[in-house]
């Protein structure tokens, strides 16, 4: 973890509706030190201004240490994000990272099903293309299922509509079986991600991981632990300092509050309480 | 000029290699920002504010930010004082830099307790103690809007501890001069300021306070010119060292507070821009006094009141 100036390399619109953004940064000690459902804080105002005053936390959708790039998704939300959206390549952004706690280590299971709403993708994604790059022999750049581990991976993606489902050519391609669900039935399964996968549970899935808005973690959550399959929540929260000082971002747990930034952002489902 | 500017500083007692603290509240116990940079380039750490049983906090959410300015109803969550004395205090200790640990009750008792217990432990350059927190007893007022009740808990501090203290003043007042005169009185070494503002922020969308908590204070670049004002004023009325924060984020904040009459500062939410800041504003504060051809920072302490005396004087004249 450190702060590291990062050259923008592309930033393209995902669709003016959805405002969805894929931005791709070289910052290589970030991309060396990362792992699946890290972050990065960004600072998004003009050098010298003071606003908006805080960074702002994205999760890490891919990381390439041997480019020393990493790609962010994030959306127009406010008036950081929206700043953000207008950068070009060239222009030169303050980071801070990798920050938090990531996923725990797959290893010993071999069935999962992940769990994905909005920006929430791009923290599970990391983690099936860090898993298909330990997982096979070859070291697969685009991540193909062969070799290694031979873990299976269902995805359930959910959104308001269509178009905010994205980079689902990159799901496939790394061998997870993706099942969408959108609020207003534009694709796939007309209405929650909980209620799409509600079908194809229990199964035999033995383990899960989630990240997405609050209110579908929760369903996940209450869903999960009722077919006793264990899991793990990344969440997402609004960060002052982003390296467990401040203690602004903190969650309710079985253990107290504990810092999002810090202590999560990836959490054992069984621990988070959403009240 | 041949030699090195000095940036040495004496609050009171209390020596510091430069006037840049961080301030209490924004640093946790140092540890998360050890591995940003060495701390002991700082003139000094103010702990998180300890109380004698560990705390919880305040409900989620907790942060606001507003414009250049941010919201924040934390509620003192801290592992309380004994934690804080086996956990925490033997690395503050070898970490090189002036520790000083800021301490909150809910009554002038808890206050003086606190004192006691630190008062034992080797280590800490000096109590910063908070008068921002609720009176339980008298009814939730803080101890800190008022003369009287901020110097009974000044007062109970030095009671129990030969510690230097730094009573950090709340501007939630009307009139920062009385209260900051009374703790004097009372027996504080030196003077904070400021605490946060308080303040609120309501989300339209769902129609209610942003924060679990309804307040929160107001911290950031946003209150500088209210800690500007209030320093000045303090440092005309009453004759102690003052530690200046409130919005600063960079070395000309920084001499603001200095020529505004600190003799030392604080970055807190400053660290949140950039956790390097305080590095920066060393840095600047070096190279403003070799520019200026001063042999040392204690020259510029106060050095914008000459200015309005020498307004005043030509007005006169």
């Amino acid at each position: 973890m450190q702060p590291e100036s990062a050259g923008v390399i592309s930033l393209s619109s995902l669709g003016q509706a959805t405002g969805f953004y894929h931005l791709v940064l070289a910052a290589p000690q970030i991309a060396k030190e990362s792992s699946p459902g890290q972050f990065v804080m960004i600072r998004c105002a003009d050098e010298q201004t003071l606003d908006p005053l805080l960074l702002r936390p994205l999760n890490i959708f891919r990381f390439h240490p041997a480019e020393g790039r990493i790609e962010i998704i994030f959306r127009v939300v406010g008036r950081g994000t929206a700043w953000l959206a207008r950068r070009k390549p060239g222009d030169s952004l303050s980071l801070l990272g990798p920050l938090g706690n990531g996923f725990s280590s797959l290893e010993k299971y071999r069935r999962l099903l992940l769990f994905a709403g909005g920006t929430g993708m791009p923290a599970l994604f990391s983690l099936v293309e860090e898993e298909r790059k330990v997982g096979s022999p070859l070291g697969s750049p685009t991540g193909a299922p062969r070799g290694g581990h031979n873990r299976e991976f269902t995805l359930f993606y959910g959104a308001r509509t269509k178009d905010e489902l994205v980079f689902l050519d990159l799901w496939q391609a790394a061998g997870v079986t993706v099942y969408t669900a959108t609020d207003d039935g534009s694709a796939g399964f007309h209405g929650t991600v909980t209620k799409a996968a509600a079908g194809f549970l229990p199964g035999n899935y033995d383990f899960y991981c989630a990240c997405g808005p609050r209110p579908m973690l929760r369903t996940v959550q209450e869903m999960m632990a009722g077919y006793g399959i264990p899991g793990e929540l990344c969440l997402e929260e609004a960060m002052a300092c982003g390296v467990g000082a401040c203690l602004g971002c903190v969650c309710e747990t079985v253990h107290g509050y504990r810092r999002v930034c810090t202590d999560g952002p990836v959490f054992p489902a069984g621990e988070v309480k959403f009240s | 000029m041949t030699t090195t500017p000095s940036l040495e500083t004496k609050v009171g007692r209390v020596t510091l290699k430069n006037p840049v603290l961080v301030a209490s509240g924004t640093f946790g116990f140092a540890c998360e920002y050890e591995k940003l940079f060495p701390i002991s380039a700082l003139g000094g750490v103010m702990v998180t504010g300890l109380t004698l049983e560990p705390r919880a906090g305040n409900p989620p959410p907790r942060l606001a930010e507003t414009p250049a300015g941010l919201l924040n109803s934390i509620g003192l969550q801290n592992p309380g004082v004994h934690r804080f004395i086996k956990e925490e205090l033997p690395r503050l200790r070898d970490l090189g830099t002036e520790i000083i640990v800021n301490i909150s009750g809910f009554t002038p008792e808890e206050y003086g307790r606190l004192a006691e217990i630190l008062d034992k432990e080797p280590g800490l350059a000096a109590l910063e103690v908070n008068i921002s927190c609720p009176n339980v007893k008298e009814g939730g007022m803080t101890f800190g809007v008022l003369p009287e009740s901020a110097a009974a808990v000044t007062r109970l501090v030095r009671q129990n501890t030969s510690l230097p203290l730094w009573v950090k003043l709340s501007p939630n007042v009307t009139d920062i001069v009385a209260i900051a005169q009374a703790v004097v009185d009372a027996g504080a070494d030196a003077l904070s300021l400021i605490n946060t503002l308080s303040g609120m922020a309501i989300d339209p969308d769902k129609r209610r306070p942003v924060l679990g908590n309804i307040f929160g204070g107001l911290s950031g670049p946003a209150v500088k010119p209210v800690a500007l004002r209030m320093i000045w004023q303090v440092y005309q009325e009453v004759p102690v060292p003052l530690v200046g924060m409130g919005g600063i984020t960079n070395y000309r904040d920084a001499l603001e507070f200095i020529m505004a009459g600190t003799t030392a500062v604080a970055v807190g939410t400053g660290l949140f821009l950039d956790p390097l800041s305080p590095l920066k504003i060393i840095e600047g504060l070096q190279d403003f006094l070799a520019k200026h051809e001063e042999e040392t920072i204690t020259n510029l302490i106060g050095a914008a009141h000459n200015s309005e005396k020498e307004m005043r004087g030509e007005k006169r004249e």
